[in-house]
C-alpha cells in the first residue's frame, strides 16, 4: 500500500511536468507565429518602435501568465488582443506627453516619397484619435477583428464599436496629416483645403 | 454621414494600415524574456504574500502587547519624503504619508508625495505600493476626484530604477514617466474624462525622473516657462517625482518639458500638450 502511493507521487509530478512542457511549447509556437503581427499592431496603436516592443512584450507576458484561459478562449488571438488594448490602456493613459527628441528624430526623414508620407500621416493621424477609437481602428481594420470580437476586446457593446468606427473614419478623413497625403479613395465626400 | 459612405476608406484603410505596420521590421521575438519576466513577477506576487502574511503576524503580536500592557491603539504614520528642490510659494510638501489598512491581497499602503493649494484649490500628489510595482501616482483634486499623475509600472517595489529602465524612453539619464493631466476631471476612474477641461482651470505636470536630473522646466506656447517641484524618492529608491499645477484654460496648448543635468545641460526635451 505504501509503495503504491509513494508510486503515485513520484509519478504525479511527471504527469504535471510534462503538461506544463506541452502547454509551453505550444506558448512558445504562438508567441514565435503572432509575434510579428502582434508587434506591429502595438506599433500602430503606439506609434513608437520602443512603446511597442514594451507593450507586445508585456502583453505575452500576461498571457503566458494566464495562458490556460488564452487557449480555452474561442479566439486566443482575440482573447491577446484584448489583453493588449488593457495594457495600452493601463501603461498609457497617464502619458500625454509624447516622447519625441526634437533634435534626434528616430524616423527616416529623408525618405520623404509619397508612399512614405502617406504612411507617416495615417500613424500620426490615429495618434491623434481618442484611445478608443484608436484601438478600435486597429483591430477592426488592420487586426481584422469582428464586431463582436473588438467589443469583447474593448470591454463595450458592438453598438459602441460600431458607433466608434464611424467617429473614428469620419475624424481620419477630415485630419490635415491625411487630406494632404492620403489617396482620393479616401477622401471621397471631403473638400481638399 | 452613414456607413455607406464610409465605404471608400473602410475599402483602403486595411491595405494603408498594412503599409505603415510593414514600415516596422520587428526583430525575434523575446520568448525568454516574456517567460523568464512572467515568472518573476509570479514569485514576486508569493513574496508579496509572504510579506503581508508578516506584517499581519507582527500587527496581531503588536495588538496583543498593547492589549496586555493597556496601550491604546493609533494610525500608523511614515514620513514624507523631503522636498529636493522648492520654487513658487504655493505648494507645501507633504507633512505626513499614511498607510490605510490593506483592502487588496497585494496592495502595500500609499505615499503622500506632495500636497498644496493653487488658486485656491487644495491637492495631494499620491503614490498607491502595490506588490506589482508602483501602480498609480494620482493627484487628487476637490470631491476626491483622482486623477492620473504619471506612469506607474510593473517593478519590485522600493526600486524606483527599476521603473525607470521600465519605461526607458530615448535617454536613459532622463528616463521619465511623464504626465499632464487636468486637474479635477476624475481620469483616474475614467480614462475617457482625459481630454475634459478642468472644472478648476488648472493642470497637473507630474512624472518621475532619473537622479540626474536637477531641473525640470515647462516652457509653454506663449513662450514663459516655469520650473516643476522635484522630490526625492523615499528611501532606499534613487529617483525623483516632479510636478507643477499650472493655470490651463484648453488643456490642449503645446509646448515642451525640458530636463536638465546638474551643469545645465538639456538632457532631453519633450513636446508636450498643455
Amino acid at each position: 500500500m505504501k509503495n503504491e502511493k509513494r508510486r503515485r507521487r513520484e509519478a504525479a509530478p511527471s504527469k504535471g511536468g510534462g503538461r506544463r512542457r506541452a502547454s509551453e511549447d505550444e506558448f512558445h509556437e504562438f508567441v514565435v507565429a503572432r509575434w510579428p503581427r502582434l508587434i506591429r499592431t502595438a506599433y500602430l496603436l503606439t506609434d513608437d518602435r520602443h512603446h511597442a516592443e514594451d507593450l507586445a512584450q508585456a502583453t505575452l507576458v500576461r498571457a503566458f501568465q494566464g495562458w490556460s484561459r488564452v487557449r480555452a478562449s474561442d479566439n486566443p488571438d482575440a482573447y491577446v488582443h484584448k489583453i493588449m488594448v488593457r495594457c495600452n490602456a493601463n501603461r498609457f493613459r497617464k502619458r500625454r506627453v509624447t516622447e519625441h527628441l526634437g533634435d534626434l528624430p528616430d524616423r527616416g526623414i529623408s525618405d520623404v516619397t509619397d508612399q512614405v508620407a502617406q504612411r507617416r500621416a495615417l500613424v500620426a493621424a490615429l495618434q491623434d484619435l481618442p484611445r478608443r477609437q484608436r484601438s478600435i481602428v486597429v483591430l477592426r481594420f488592420w487586426s481584422d477583428l469582428t464586431e463582436r470580437d473588438t467589443a469583447e476586446a474593448l470591454g463595450c457593446s458592438v453598438g459602441t464599436v460600431k458607433s466608434q468606427t464611424h467617429r473614428a473614419l469620419a475624424r481620419l478623413r477630415l485630419h490635415p496629416a491625411l487630406r494632404a497625403a492620403a489617396p482620393e479613395e479616401l477622401m471621397m465626400g471631403v473638400t481638399r483645403a | 454621414m452613414t456607413e455607406h459612405s464610409d465605404a471608400p476608406v473602410r475599402a483602403v484603410l486595411p491595405d494603408l494600415l498594412n503599409d505603415a505596420a510593414e514600415d516596422f521590421f520587428p526583430g525575434t521575438a523575446p520568448y525568454d524574456a516574456i517567460v523568464g519576466d512572467a515568472r518573476r513577477r509570479v514569485r514576486r506576487r508569493a513574496v508579496g504574500g509572504s510579506a503581508l502574511s508578516l506584517v499581519a503576524i507582527g500587527a496581531a503580536v503588536a495588538v496583543g502587547a498593547g492589549s496586555f500592557g493597556g496601550a491604546t491603539g493609533h494610525a500608523s504614520t511614515q514620513a514624507a519624503p523631503a522636498a529636493a528642490a522648492a520654487g513658487g510659494g504655493v505648494v507645501a510638501p507633504a507633512a505626513a504619508a499614511t498607510t490605510p489598512p490593506a483592502v487588496k491581497p497585494d496592495y502595500l499602503g500609499k505615499t503622500v508625495i506632495a500636497q498644496g493649494d493653487f488658486e485656491g484649490t487644495h491637492w495631494t500628489l499620491t503614490r498607491d505600493l502595490t506588490a506589482r510595482g508602483f501602480d498609480d501616482v494620482y493627484v487628487t483634486g476637490p470631491n476626491g476626484l483622482r486623477d492620473q499623475a504619471a506612469g506607474g509600472g510593473s517593478t519590485s517595489p522600493g526600486h524606483l530604477a527599476d521603473l525607470l529602465n521600465h519605461f526607458g524612453g530615448a535617454n536613459a539619464d532622463v528616463a521619465a514617466s511623464t504626465a499632464v493631466t487636468t486637474l479635477g476631471t476624475g481620469t483616474m476612474d475614467d480614462p475617457g474624462s482625459k481630454d475634459k477641461a478642468s472644472p478648476y482651470g488648472i493642470a497637473f505636470l507630474s512624472g518621475i525622473v532619473s537622479s540626474k536630473v536637477v531641473r525640470v522646466q515647462a516652457v509653454f506656447a506663449d513662450g514663459t516657462s516655469q520650473d516643476a517641484h522635484l522630490v526625492a524618492a523615499p528611501a532606499g529608491e534613487d529617483g525623483q517625482y516632479y510636478y507643477l499645477p499650472f493655470k490651463s484654460a484648453s488643456g490642449h496648448a503645446s509646448g515642451h518639458v525640458v530636463y536638465y543635468d546638474g551643469q545645465g545641460h538639456v538632457l532631453q526635451s519633450l513636446i508636450s500638450k498643455f
